[in-house]
């Protein structure tokens, strides 16, 4: 069973597949919002939200794909899973190319898209837990001082301590006083922990 | 010739023989009849008067009734008056004469004086008569009666008196009563010389005159003369007189007398004035009438023309007269006949002289057809001595007459040739639809014969549901409609249909008063077979072109059933997974089920309508309401919209009024029209594709129907053939969407055109007519 926690957000404007999702999910122990277009999705919807979003690919006004990209734009990389109708296929692909987690074609079997919904929830919950870590790696990295902020990008570049000496224009000595700072300020185990957590700082 | 005397008697004497023979020689002398008769009647002898008179011979008259000698009416009756005679001795004829009428022996009657005298001798009486013809005196009566009247009749108009004297005036005068009566003087008046009643009395204007010619007679020792002139008299009326006199010398001194007569000629002169009048008068008639006055002589030339006479033959008056009207005045050709008839006329042996038409020919040899109306003049004796004839110039007539023979002729041969049917009936007040005429053409349409047609009416060839339609035209049309046009059937003479065309005009009098109904029918039974075989080709195309319609639409139908599956599907896996986890309750459960029932039918519905659109039908036109219409094939085009991200748009007017449509049809080609729109934009960016269908009362006789789009619109190259069958620019389309839309339409009497959508993009109207008020 999936985390209680997370939120499935539908968006369909067939008010009856709308309905029939919300049952569908609610019956399978998700939370379950409905949406009868992008727009009132957008208006309802807070980027810090948990969950994923069930879209219908087709729809008037606003179309999944659009909503799709929109949701890209403004940074909010909740896991999304399309429905699509009868020969909506190169749409889907598509859309999966762009990041969606999977699509379902209808009519579908309810495991197919609980499964999917599950994986979804999966992402979401995986990619909350590594927004976490980074933010307590950029929390570290706040707590080290300039030269030692330098010292730690050189050290990920993989120099030696003479050759950051000599860039610096500091002793051997004084870089390798400041490398052990770093690696007790970044908590890092190793060389290589510290190259990930600093990577994980820098994406997106 | 002999004459039979009385027999003698027995032993005669020398005496008595004596008389016998005077008596003979007298009977055969008198020019009398003498006709001796025995008491029954019979005749015993007839003298040579008699035979002369009556014109029988003695041989074959002796021994015959005495009756035979009367006329008819009276022979009967003689037998009676000889026996009453001999019974009571009353006589009639006896002694006295008498005047009778008598038989002679060729029948003849004629007047007669009889005397009857009795010779007594033995045995029964017998009698003699004697018998005068009276004819020829009578005849000389009658001359001499009007001899008398004559002489009496001439006293009394010839006003003649005379006078005479010595010359020139002397001594005493002599007037007669007449001249006084003449002259009006007074009888006291002592009678006056010539030269001064000359004086006295003539007319200043003649007196001049009156005394130079005494005065030349004043020199006159002998000799006579005649004067005319006037005479004022007392009373102031004027008289002409002539005068006839005579001047002799007498006796050794030479003393000259004269003697005269004077004449009232005052009446011959007023009569001759009143006769030129009237003859002037005539004249300015024969001149002024209208037709050609000519008379001819009995050798044909001509005596009297008129102005019109001269005007017509070209010959001043003066150039006629005299002329040979045969040789002068008609055709070679013809002149010989005419003078024929003519001569015959004239001999009593030709009665169609009266009236004649013939040629005639102009002194320009031009040829003029003349109708001459022709009268034998006369002598004051009786006998024919020429023709008056009055003509009239019916050249132009009878040419239009012949125009308009022609005429009717070519009417009458395109009333029987023409290839469409044609019959006449009579406008007479209630229609009884009889035939007057027929042609062949309408013959051959309905099979009948001419004969058989002239003795049925147009109900007898019309089918029995027509027949209203038929007799609502007629009274149309009578109505004062000028010409009427309707279709209706007519019954073949084998049973089968005739389709016709029916044209109705109507022939009226002078007054406006219907006489005759023409009537033109035309064979439309090939074309009505040919439309309604037509329309069923279109029909069995229609369906399959719906059917490729909506094989187009496939996705979107797909997409349309997909929805309520998907919803069913997802509701009842929900519900077995509730019920599964013990989450469900009855109430919850019957609510979901509720829930999926709807979207059964809803998917239902869809199949239920393509079923409906794609069927076969019979076509029913209805009056209909084209945004309902619409409205019914929404679902249609709203899914083929949102299967292609189309936004559309309805703009309906309200109360729009209806029109008379095949539903089914017209949704076809808005379907049709929809469809293309939504494919066309296809080319476009999703966010941009718009289609707007709309309705609209351009006035109180058309609607449109416009459906646009915001496709690319239609190229300037591909205008022409856009309505073309097989025309198409999608792959896998047949390109019979268009040309069979408009097809449909025009079936409904609208039109279907394209015009470009400003700012690109296509617009489709349709235009369809509403559809008459229902009653």
């Amino acid at each position: 069973m999936a985390s209680s926690e997370a939120t499935v957000f539908i968006v369909d404007d067939d008010e009856a597949v709308r309905d029939s999702l919300g049952l569908l999910l609610r019956s399978v122990g998700y939370r379950a919002r409905c949406y009868a277009s992008a727009k009132d999705f957008l208006k309802a919807f807070d980027p810090r939200d948990y969950g994923c979003l069930v879209l219908d690919i087709r729809m008037p006004g606003m179309t999944g794909l659009e909503l799709q990209k929109h949701l890209a734009e403004i940074g909010c990389n909740i896991p999304i899973v399309f429905i699509t109708g009868h020969g909506d296929i190169p749409m889907a692909v598509e859309a999966v190319r762009r990041g969606a987690v999977d699509f379902l074609q209808k009519p579908f079997q309810d495991q197919e898209l609980v499964d999917r919904i599950n994986y979804a929830v999966q992402q979401a919950s995986e990619q909350r837990e590594g927004e976490l870590e980074r933010l307590q790696i950029l929390d570290r990295i706040e707590s080290l001082t300039a030269r030692e902020k330098q010292v730690m990008g050189q050290v990920v570049l993989g120099k030696a301590n003479k050759v950051i000496a000599g860039d610096l224009g500091v002793s051997q000595r004084t870089v390798e006083i400041h490398r052990a700072r770093v690696m007790e300020k970044m908590q890092a185990n190793s060389l290589a922990h510290l190259v990930r957590m600093v990577l994980v700082s820098e994406s997106q | 010739m002999n004459t039979r005397a009385p027999k003698p008697g027995q032993g005669g004497r020398t005496e008595q023989r004596h008389a016998e023979s005077k008596l003979t020689a007298l009977l055969n002398a008198t020019p009398d009849a003498v006709v001796l008769i025995d008491g029954n009647g019979i005749i015993q002898s007839f003298n040579p008067g008699a035979e002369h008179i009556f014109g029988y011979s003695a041989d074959e008259i002796v021994g015959q009734n005495i009756a035979l000698l009367m006329p008819i009416p009276f022979r009967a009756n003689h037998d009676d008056y000889i026996n009453r005679y001999r019974r009571t001795g009353e006589a009639r004829f006896m002694l006295a004469p008498r005047e009778v009428e008598a038989c002679r022996k060729d029948g003849s009657v004629f007047p007669a004086e009889v005397s009857v005298g009795r010779v007594e001798g033995r045995g029964l009486p017998s009698f003699i008569g004697i018998i005068r013809d009276l004819s020829q005196r009578v005849a000389a009566e009658v001359r001499l009666n009007r001899v008398e009247a004559n002489l009496l009749t001439a006293q009394a108009l010839a006003h003649v008196g005379s006078f005479e004297g010595g010359w020139p005036d002397s001594g005493t005068y002599f007037w007669s009563d007449e001249f006084y009566r003449i002259t009006g003087l007074d009888p006291d008046q002592p009678p006056l010389g010539p030269a001064e009643f000359v004086r006295r009395f003539a007319h200043p204007e003649d007196l001049e005159r009156v005394e130079a010619r005494l005065a030349e007679d004043i020199k006159k020792t002998s000799g006579g003369g005649e004067l005319e002139y006037r005479i004022i008299r007392p009373d102031g009326t004027v008289r002409h007189i002539q005068t006839i006199y005579q001047i002799e010398s007498h006796g050794p001194d030479g003393a000259r007398r004269i003697q005269g007569t004077i004449l009232d000629q005052t009446f011959r002169r007023h009569a001759e004035e009143a006769l030129r009048r009237e003859r002037d008068r005539a004249q300015r008639y024969l001149d002024l009438v209208n037709v050609m006055i000519i008379a001819v002589d009995r050798s044909g030339r001509i005596t009297l023309v008129n102005r019109k006479t001269c005007e017509l033959f070209g010959y001043p008056e003066h150039e006629l007269l005299g002329k040979d009207f045969f040789a002068a005045c008609q055709p070679p050709g013809f002149a010989g006949r005419s003078r024929i008839l003519f001569e015959e006329a004239l001999a009593g042996q030709e009665s169609g002289f009266s009236l004649v038409e013939g040629p005639v020919l102009t002194k320009y040899g031009h040829g003029r057809r003349v109708f001459w109306r022709n009268q034998f003049l006369r002598d004051e004796r009786g006998r024919i001595n020429g023709v008056l004839s009055a003509g009239e110039d019916v050249t132009e007539q009878r040419e239009t007459e012949s125009q308009l023979r022609q005429a009717e002729e070519e009417l009458r041969l395109i009333f029987r040739r023409a290839p469409v049917g044609m019959a006449t009936l009579s406008a007479a007040q209630e229609i009884d639809g009889h035939y007057l005429s027929v042609n062949q053409a309408l013959c051959n349409m309905l099979g009948y014969s001419e004969g058989e047609l002239l003795v049925r009416s147009v109900r007898d060839v019309t089918p029995p549901e027509d027949i209203a339609v038929t007799l609502r035209h007629f009274h149309l049309l009578l109505s004062g409609a000028d010409t009427v046009k309707y279709e209706k059937r007519f019954i073949h003479k084998n049973g089968s249909i005739v389709h016709a065309l029916v044209h109705l005009s109507v022939i009226a009098d002078h007054a406006g008063k219907p006489l005759l109904i023409i009537s033109q029918i035309l064979d439309r039974t090939d074309v009505v077979l040919a439309e309604r075989e037509a329309r069923k080709q279109r029909e069995k195309l229609a369906h399959v072109a719906r059917l490729g319609t909506l094989g187009e639409m496939a996705a979107g139908i797909a997409h349309e059933l997909n929805q309520p599956l998907a919803a069913i599907s997802n509701y009842t896996q929900a519900c077995q997974r509730l019920m599964a986890a013990g989450n469900m309750d009855a109430e919850e459960l019957g609510q979901v089920l509720g829930r999926v029932t709807a979207q059964a039918r809803r998917a239902g519905d869809v199949i239920h309508r393509l079923r409906a659109f794609v069927r076969r039908h019979t076509p029913d036109r209805r009056n209909r309401d084209a945004g309902e219409l619409i409205q019914e094939i929404l679902p249609l085009v709203e899914m083929d919209c949102r299967s292609h991200e189309v936004d559309l748009q309805l703009q309906f007017q309200p109360d729009l009024p209806k029109v008379q449509v095949d539903g089914i049809q017209l949704q076809q080609v808005l379907l049709n029209l929809t469809r293309n729109a939504v494919e066309a934009m296809n080319a476009c960016a999703p966010g941009s594709r718009s289609l707007v269908i709309r309705t609209e009362a351009l006035n109180e006789d058309e609607v449109e129907l416009t459906v646009t789009d915001t496709g690319p619109g239609v190229a300037e190259s591909m205008l022409e053939q856009l309505f073309e069958p097989f025309f198409t620019t999608k792959p896998e389309g047949m390109g019979l969407g268009l040309s069979l839309s408009r097809s449909i339409i025009e079936a409904h009497g609208g039109t279907l055109r394209y015009d470009s959508r400003p700012g690109g993009g296509s617009i489709f109207r349709i235009r369809l007519p509403t559809a008459p008020q229902e009653e």
